[in-house]
């Protein structure tokens, strides 16, 4: 089950980030998204991540963009840093250019 | 639940695998320029190979490698698939299935030989690449990178079935470096984004000498639900590239990279983008249609939906003698789901006949080769539905008969060439519907059958006194007599007098019957006429004395009430029915029922073939779910019933085969008409 802590600006990804979890995960960014202005999305806690972790984060990401509210995406944890290298995003410069990393390499 | 053995699923899978191979590889005899042919059988062997490893058939997946190596180049365009190609193909195919169904006895001494043969097609082709290469592709000396660039675009649905393309991110890494690049474009913003849908898609530059099945054989399982791009990195220097790596980043590690553009001509030219975007749309479509059953489960289903139509017809009628409304409503509506539920549950046994018909190409087209007979085999009627065990009892019988027309009907180029014919004798195949009936008929446009002889045939083995009165219709019947054969020589195919009486059996077996018809110079027309399931049948359930009969609805086309008129036409038998003159059977007097009949006899008018005929009743009861009981050995000579069925009191009813009847009435007939000549 997603467990994604949220107070006002800030959302923790739970553990598992997998297509298993994903649409509480969605759910939840979805909620936070709508009732703030800014969103900083804690990913350190995440141990299990795919494609669609990796496609819910690029999501998040864009959408802020195109809305013109801040999303910053913190604390990638190892585990999914090595499966967006998997993925292709091989750099941390790639990486912050796609998620607007804010702690970068 | 029973769960199948995963050995036995791959088996299942590779049947229906090979006949998509057999079929492609007798229609690219035909059509050598089909590219969709050349496809469809590349996709085939590729699957066997996939399954067959991961399955355990490691010689399957070994023998299909080569096999398939042999037909790449067939796949390239650098050989034709010629008739002798096809002819070693499709002993390679016969061989693998073999591997598969029956390991112990494949010979790999055969396969080797085979191998052998395809490599006698590979090889000129192989001496001949280097001087290709030199216009094609750039030699090693000019530093072109070996290698190739990759696109991957997956179904959206593809990582709900459990697939990762990370995975195979990784699987394709490891045939050499690759420098993958992630196009994130296709994700939608969060409104719109389905979750666990795939959106990503990736370019890949992999660096390594790998062949082209190297990569195939990474994305083996998944080659339905995605399109794959390929271009030889050699290529993709020379020209512009297939298509655009659209975010190769500032940091990316030094590779070729491509820049956007149109695709080029010199891109993987095999299989066109537009059908493969079809391909996981088929898949899609076939996954969501189709669940795979165990026939035992399909037949105890036929069994317990039979029990529930004898258990409810009890129960209409204990409704039906009393007086409870509310029961006689229950009854009616449980009356009306058992009727659903049949229809429903023999619906799902139906299978297509075309299954059956792909396979006697094959057959057809090794003994046209065998005989050195040219034969043009042409089928129609392939959606015509039979119930499934109609379909596995049709196979031997349609084989003989197929045999027959080849072997015996069908003459050689040199007498139809005398007789002004085409030189191609032609063997026609097809199905069709006909009220209760389906007919499927083998014709051919040979010599026709030899009446003379097979009468000459049947005087010396003591069938008929010479010179006895018969028509030739009751002489061509003795061609489905034991041991009959008028076939001067033996050989491997027919002419042992075994097969036309086994054929007779079968289909009487199935309760259906066999019309010939043959004209001599022109050609042969068997017909096997079959009911259309062997389990229930919508029934008219009538009277004769005390005996109740099962008439099967859908040879039923009217009923009518016999006139005084009518009656007194006896001796004559024919009904005037608006106009027109039908002739009509007393079933009292087929039947040997005593006593004499009621006052308001009715006529049911039922078409059998081409023929309308009456049979008299003394009472028709009504409509009647009949639930198909096989009689006993002991009435196996009793060939105007067809089964038996049970009524809702318990009591038994006979079914009537009507064309059997007809037959019958007809015989009679023709001897009373025979001996009032004499």
């Amino acid at each position: 089950m997603a467990d994604v802590t949220e107070s006002k600006r800030w959302l923790q990804l739970p553990p598992d980030c997998s297509i298993a979890s994903i649409r509480q995960v969605y759910d939840t960014i979805r909620e936070a998204f709508s009732r703030n202005d800014r969103l900083e999305i804690d990913c350190s806690a995440v141990d299990k991540a795919d494609v669609t972790s990796i496609q819910l984060l690029l999501s998040t990401a864009e959408t802020g963009k195109a809305q013109g509210r801040p999303v910053v995406l913190t604390a990638f944890s190892q585990s999914l840093r090595n499966t967006l290298r998997r993925a292709g995003f091989s750099s941390d410069a790639m990486i912050d250019q796609h998620f607007h990393n804010k702690d970068g390499a | 639940m029973s769960s199948m053995d995963p050995t036995e699923i791959f088996r299942q899978e590779a049947s229906e695998l090979f006949e998509t191979l057999e079929g492609a590889l007798l229609d690219l005899g035909l059509r050598p320029d089909d590219r969709e042919l050349v496809d469809s059988a590349f996709r085939a062997l590729h699957t066997i190979k996939g399954s067959g490893a991961m399955f355990g058939f490691d010689k399957v997946a070994a023998f299909t490698h080569e096999f398939e190596t042999a037909f790449e180049l067939v796949r390239k365009g650098e050989i034709k698939p010629t008739q002798e190609l096809i002819a070693v193909a499709l002993a390679a195919k016969d061989y693998i299935r073999a591997l598969i169904e029956a390991p112990d006895d494949a010979d790999s001494i055969i396969g080797d030989a085979i191998l052998d043969d395809l490599k006698r097609f590979v090889s000129p082709v192989e001496q001949v690449l280097p001087v290709e290469s030199e216009i094609d592709t750039p030699p090693a000396s000019e530093s072109r990178p070996a290698g190739w660039q990759l696109r991957l675009e997956f179904e959206s649905h593809i990582l709900r079935n459990g697939s990762n393309p990370l995975d195979l991110l990784d699987d394709l890494c490891k045939l050499g470096p690759c420098f993958v690049v992630p196009v994130t474009d296709g994700v939608p913003l969060l409104d719109e984004l389905e979750p666990e849908d795939c959106y990503l898609k990736w370019d890949v530059t992999l660096h390594s000498g790998c062949d082209k099945d190297a990569i195939d054989d990474v994305f083996m399982f998944v080659q339905d639900e995605m399109k794959l791009t390929l271009v030889p990195l050699a290529q993709v220097e020379r020209a512009a590239p297939t298509f655009a790596m659209a975010e190769a980043e500032p940091v990316a590690p030094p590779a070729p990279a491509p820049t956007a553009s149109s695709a080029p001509a010199a891109a993987e030219p095999a299989t066109p983008p537009e059908r493969k975007r079809d391909e996981p749309k088929r898949a899609e479509e076939r996954g969501i249609a189709t669940v795979r059953v165990q026939a035992e489960r399909l037949d105890e289903l036929m069994d317990r939906v039979g029990e529930l139509v004898i258990a409810q017809a009890r129960l209409s009628q204990l409704a039906a003698a009393g007086s409870d409304l509310s029961i006689k409503m229950i009854a009616e509506e449980i009356e009306r789901l058992a009727a659903s539920l049949r229809d429903t549950t023999m619906g799902a046994r139906m299978v297509p006949i075309g299954s059956l018909f792909g396979r006697f190409r094959r057959l057809v087209h090794d003994l046209s080769r065998d005989l050195g007979k040219p034969v043009e085999f042409v089928t129609s009627g392939e959606d015509t539905e039979l119930d499934k065990t109609m379909i596995e009892c049709l196979a031997d019988p349609l084989v003989h008969l197929i045999r027959n027309a080849i072997d015996h009907g069908i003459e050689d180029s040199e007498t139809r060439a005398a007789a002004g014919k085409t030189e191609n004798g032609r063997i026609e195949l097809y199905a069709i519907h006909s009220g209760a009936q389906v007919l499927v008929t083998v014709k051919d446009n040979g010599g026709g059958l030899n009446t003379a002889r097979i009468r000459a045939k049947a005087e010396e083995q003591g069938l008929i006194a010479p010179g006895a009165a018969m028509s030739d219709h009751e002489i061509h019947q003795f061609l489905f007599h034991p041991g009959f054969s008028t076939a001067q020589t033996i050989s491997a195919l027919s002419g042992r007098g075994v097969g036309m009486d086994v054929v007779k059996r079968t289909i009487e077996n199935m309760r259906g019957s066999i019309d010939l018809s043959t004209k001599p110079g022109a050609g042969t027309c068997v017909t096997l006429r079959l009911p259309l399931t062997l389990a229930i049948i919508e029934g008219l359930l009538i009277r004769v004395g005390e005996g109740r009969y099962i008439i099967p609805l859908p040879a039923v086309e009217e009923c009518v009430e016999l006139t005084a008129d009518d009656e007194r036409s006896r001796g004559r038998n024919f009904l005037n029915v608006r106009g027109n003159l039908v002739p009509f059977l007393r079933l009292r007097d087929i039947l040997d029922v005593p006593g004499s009949p009621g006052l308001h006899q009715k006529t049911i008018i039922i078409s059998t073939g081409e023929t309308r005929v009456g049979l008299v009743a003394d009472q028709i009861i009504g409509n009647h779910q009949t639930v198909i009981k096989s009689l006993s050995k002991l009435h196996s000579d009793v060939t105007i019933f067809s089964g038996a069925t049970i009524l809702g009191d318990g009591t038994a009813a006979l079914i009537l085969d009507v064309a059997q009847l007809v037959a019958l009435a007809q015989s009679r007939a023709e001897k009373q008409q025979m001996s009032e000549a004499a």
